[in-house]
Order: structure tokens, then sequence, then C-alpha cells
């Protein structure tokens, strides 16, 4: 029987919450079994989502420059309180291309106050 | 025939002597009274009819041909007539093709002068336009490029002014920003 993207998300995040984190290892051998590889990306946002739904938030931060610790700080002041997470986990990654500013992407939600996307909108603007 | 005509004169009575004084043969003028006479019966028996009828069919003949010259000259005054009648109405008809041929061909040729003019008008109308469109797509270009250009500059120096402690303030910046 094949499971659907939806089911084997909750499962997955279910099985994190509570501590087993062998489900990733798992969830990928099935994913191979069953040929839907292809599927992984999306599996793993809907992961994401489900975890956020249990009160487990994965944010993901991209930025030109390390984060701080105070700006570390404040950000995630804001999306506890913007998901109601109880816990949250940053993915930080250095993206010069960015400029500056930041992009957070959490489940398939996402916050873009780069340089790089005002001056992707000025390139866009219709003349 | 002479011999016998003189053999008979020769047996002539007396009485004719007194014609004989005069030098006149009887007996030759008898002869030839009957000769003359055989000679006019013979030509008025069978030489004058056909010589008249000849010469009444001449006569008929003359009168057709003359009769047939002059309803050749009537029919000639006629054919002339006809002729030159047919000569008017066709240079009556010339005429007036002439006239309708100049008519028409000046029609045509305003026809032709109008369909010109107006060829002319859109010829330089569409030129207009055409030029306007390039105008305007030259000016969407000069701005596409002018913004790719600002872009591009404005890439270079943020990548240069924005230093790390910018970036943090950026950043706590929009984090203030969403807080509100």
């Amino acid at each position: 029987m094949k499971l659907t993207r939806r089911e084997l998300a909750d499962y997955a995040a279910a099985e994190l919450v509570a501590g087993n984190k062998k489900v990733v290892d798992e969830l990928a051998a099935y994913l191979v079994q069953s040929g839907r590889t292809r599927e992984a990306n999306l599996v793993v946002r809907d992961i994401e989502s489900a975890l956020a739904r249990k009160g487990v938030v994965v944010a993901h931060v991209a930025t030109a420059h390390t984060l701080d610790e105070s700006t570390r700080k404040s950000l995630r002041q804001l999306l506890q309180q913007a998901f109601s997470a109880d816990t949250l986990h940053l993915q930080e990654t250095v993206k010069p291309e960015l400029l500056g500013g930041v992009k957070v992407a959490v489940a398939d939600k996402e916050l873009d106050s780069t340089a790089r996307r005002i001056l992707n909108q000025l390139k866009a603007v219709k003349v | 025939m002479t011999t016998a005509v003189t053999g008979f004169a020769s047996t002539a009575t007396p009485e004719g002597d007194m014609l004989g004084s005069l030098g006149i043969d009887v007996q030759l003028l008898v002869l030839q009274t009957i000769a003359f006479l055989l000679l006019l019966f013979i030509l008025t028996r069978f030489v004058f009819p056909k010589l008249n009828a000849m010469l009444d069919k001449r006569d008929a003949a003359i009168a057709d041909s003359l009769k047939a010259a002059s309803e050749a000259e009537k029919n000639a005054a006629k054919s002339q007539a006809a002729v030159e009648k047919l000569l008017k109405d066709a240079r009556r008809d010339a005429d007036e093709i002439v006239a309708s041929a100049k008519a028409e061909a000046g029609t045509l040729v305003d026809a032709a002068e109008k369909k010109s003019r107006e060829r002319a008008e859109q010829i330089v109308a569409d030129a207009g336009a055409e030029i306007r469109n390039d105008i305007e797509k030259a000016r969407v270009a000069l701005k596409k490029e002018t913004i790719e250009l600002v872009a591009a500059a404005t890439e270079k120096v943020v990548g240069k002014v924005v230093t790390a402690q910018v970036d943090e303030k950026l950043i706590k910046s929009s984090v203030d920003e969403v807080n509100v």
C-alpha cells in the first residue's frame, strides 16, 4: 500500500517529537525502496509543517553575514512568537549573494527582507 | 445569166425602139426591174425581218442598258447618300466614343490620383506610426537598461557598504518591523 506524503510526514514528525531520530533513516530507506526519492524535498517540507503544528518549528535562516548572538536572539523571539513554537531549531546558512538582510523560511512560509530581493524587484519592474 | 438577159433583150418588140433611141434597153430595164423586185422581195421576206428583229433587239438592249445605267446612276446616288449617311453616323459615333473615352480616361486619372494620394498618406501615416513605435521601444529598452545598470551599480555599492555590522542593524530593523 502506498502511503501518502501527509501520512509519512505526520508519522515522521510524531516520531521525531518522541525523540526517535532513526525515523529519518527509515523514511529515507522507504523513499528509496518505493522509488519516491524525487519527493524527498516535499516530504521534508511536510514534516516541518507537521512539526510546526506540534510546536516544533524548523526555521531556515539565510543571511549575507554570520549572525551575531543578539540578532539571533531577536530572531528566535520573533519566530517563537509568530509560530507559537515550543521548540525552535534555526538552520543558518551564509549566502553572500544576498548582500544584506535576512531570509527566513518556515515550512511553506517565507520572510524575505534581503537586499537581493529588493534588487530583483527593481530588475523585474515593467517599463 | 448575163447572157440569158442579153438574149432576152435582143428579142424585144419594135415599140422599144423609142426607148432604145433614148439609150434605154427595155428588156434590160424589165429584167433589172424584175431582179430589183426579186431582190426587194427576198430582202423584205428574209433579210429585213431578221435585220429589224436584230435592230429591235439591239435597240431593246441599248434601252435596257440605258435603263440599267440610269438605275445604276440612281443607285449610285442612293449609295453615295447612304455612304455619306454612314460616314456621318460613323463620324458622330467616333466623336461620341472619343468624348466618352476622354471622360473615362479623366475619371480613371482622377481615381488613380486619389488612390495614389491616399496610398501616400497611408505610407506616411504608417511610417509615422512605425517611427513612434520604434521610439517607444527604444525608450522602454533604455529604461530597462537604465534599471539594470542602476541595479548592478546598487549591487556593487551595497556589497561594499553593507558590512557585518550594518547587516546586523538591517536584520534587527526587519525583525522589529515584523514584530510591530
